[in-house]
């Protein structure tokens, strides 16, 4: 049988279909991850910021940070020198190569309950690590403090005047703005690229937002046709989102939240263009005046 | 669990490790969601794993996690520490609701979990979980 051959390729094709499709025995490396070691190697360097800029009088303070090197590393408790002697200890102690500056010795911390107690041994926070994960955040306070540059409105057409119901067309170009900046010490990259957009036509209409920055006649796709006459400011409010990195480094790092600019436009007419009968055309006749 | 302390974030590390085997068997994630952080990359992984497993009416058996060392460090005083935590993964296998074979991870391998814990707002939660297979 001439068909028997392809049948059966398609009776199996089917069998295979009936087969379940989502074959995921599980382990744990087939789990996407993010990086702990690194969350937690900046929330230790947050407190140990905050409690150096805390200045609390060494005398009375419950508690102290300190940068030192790692003891050998064994099956015991990360331990290091402040505490003694490290000769006990034989393992290696494995030191990151970073991208930029040199690796940062890991954070130690020790308390006591009362300023006339006991100082506790000097305890692990965290291991070696680079300075592009002792970075601040950059935050949305940071961010809204830089130079962004309102966005540039264009209206069309570009005169001062536009038809009652005709659309007037509204652009912007929506360039991402870098910066290099200093944050708390830490030489930084950030950038400001703008995403949404929220056109209020100034007439007592409602703003609409939208996540195009419109484009010029004829792919426009912000535009208004103001109904009624008169004169109107238009005004753009920009959102951008932001990122930031160690400066020479290459993963970035977002801003929570956004910073908006605002542009406000020079003053735009809505004129009626009424029709009226005139004999012959106005290039021959200019006549009447406003022909 | 109950206790605020670096114990108690070693012992909600460890459970939350181990509720992961169980959620492939049941498909149940109740307690695993309720440790969940929201911005956890591995935690949202792991249930969208579990769920895709369940909508197939597939379960998993095996992939026991035996925990061999837990190091913590408390980072930010009675909200933030750090964990490791040594595992051997047992062998685990996909069955469909029939019980036939679907897929099978026959090796026993060892990891090292690096886990964030923070407690926030009267409630324990795994901030974000990396991995590493200690064996390579």
């Amino acid at each position: 049988m001439r068909w028997g051959i392809p049948a059966a390729v398609g009776l199996a094709a089917a069998i295979l279909l009936l087969l379940p499709t989502a074959a995921v025995a599980w382990d744990v490396d087939g789990i996407a991850e993010g990086d702990s070691v690194v969350l937690n190697g900046r929330e230790a360097a947050a407190q140990e910021r905050e409690w150096a800029s805390s200045g609390t009088d060494p005398a009375v303070r419950l508690t102290e940070f300190q940068r030192a090197d790692l003891c050998g590393v064994t099956t015991a408790a990360p331990t290091t020198d402040l505490n003694g002697d490290c000769a006990t200890y034989t393992g290696a102690v494995q030191i990151p190569v970073c991208e930029v500056g040199p690796p940062v010795q890991p954070l130690w911390r020790r308390d006591r309950a009362t300023p006339s107690s006991e100082w506790s041994e000097w305890r692990y926070v965290t291991g070696w690590s680079c300075p592009a994960e002792n970075l601040p955040e950059f935050t949305l306070t940071d961010f809204a403090r830089l130079p962004i540059a309102p966005s540039v409105l264009t209206i069309q057409p570009a005169r001062p005047e536009v038809l009652v119901n005709m659309p007037a067309i509204v652009y912007t170009d929506p360039v991402t703005q870098a910066f290099t900046t200093d944050l708390l010490g830490f030489p930084v990259e950030v950038e400001a690229t703008p995403t949404s957009f929220t056109w209020d036509f100034g007439d007592g209409t409602d703003p609409v937002t939208t996540t195009s920055p419109g484009h010029p006649y004829p792919d426009h796709d912000v535009a208004y046709p103001y109904p009624h006459p008169g004169t109107y400011t238009i005004t753009l409010t920009t959102a951008f989102t932001g990122r930031y990195r160690l400066a020479g480094t290459a993963t970035w790092l977002d801003v929570v939240g956004t910073a908006t600019t605002t542009t406000t436009s020079p003053p735009v007419t809505a004129i009626e263009a009424p029709t009226r009968l005139v004999a012959g055309d106005c290039t021959t006749h200019p006549d009447p005046d406003n022909c | 669990m109950d206790e605020v302390s670096a114990a108690g974030a070693e012992a909600v590390a460890v459970y939350f490790l181990q509720l992961l085997p169980y959620a492939f068997a049941t498909g149940d994630l109740a307690d695993y969601r309720e440790l969940s952080h929201p911005d956890c990359i591995f935690c949202a992984s792991a249930i969208a794993q579990v769920d895709e497993q369940a909508t197939a009416g597939n379960h998993s058996v095996g992939g026991l996690i035996e925990v061999t060392s837990v190091i913590s460090a408390e980072i930010d005083t009675g909200r933030w520490w750090s964990t490791s935590i040594e595992i051997i993964q047992e062998p685990s296998q996909t069955l469909d609701s029939s019980g036939q074979l679907v897929e099978d991870f026959p090796e026993t391998i060892p990891y090292r979990m690096d886990l964030a814990v923070v407690y926030e707002s009267g409630h324990w939660s795994i901030r974000e979980v990396s991995h590493e297979r200690t064996d390579q």
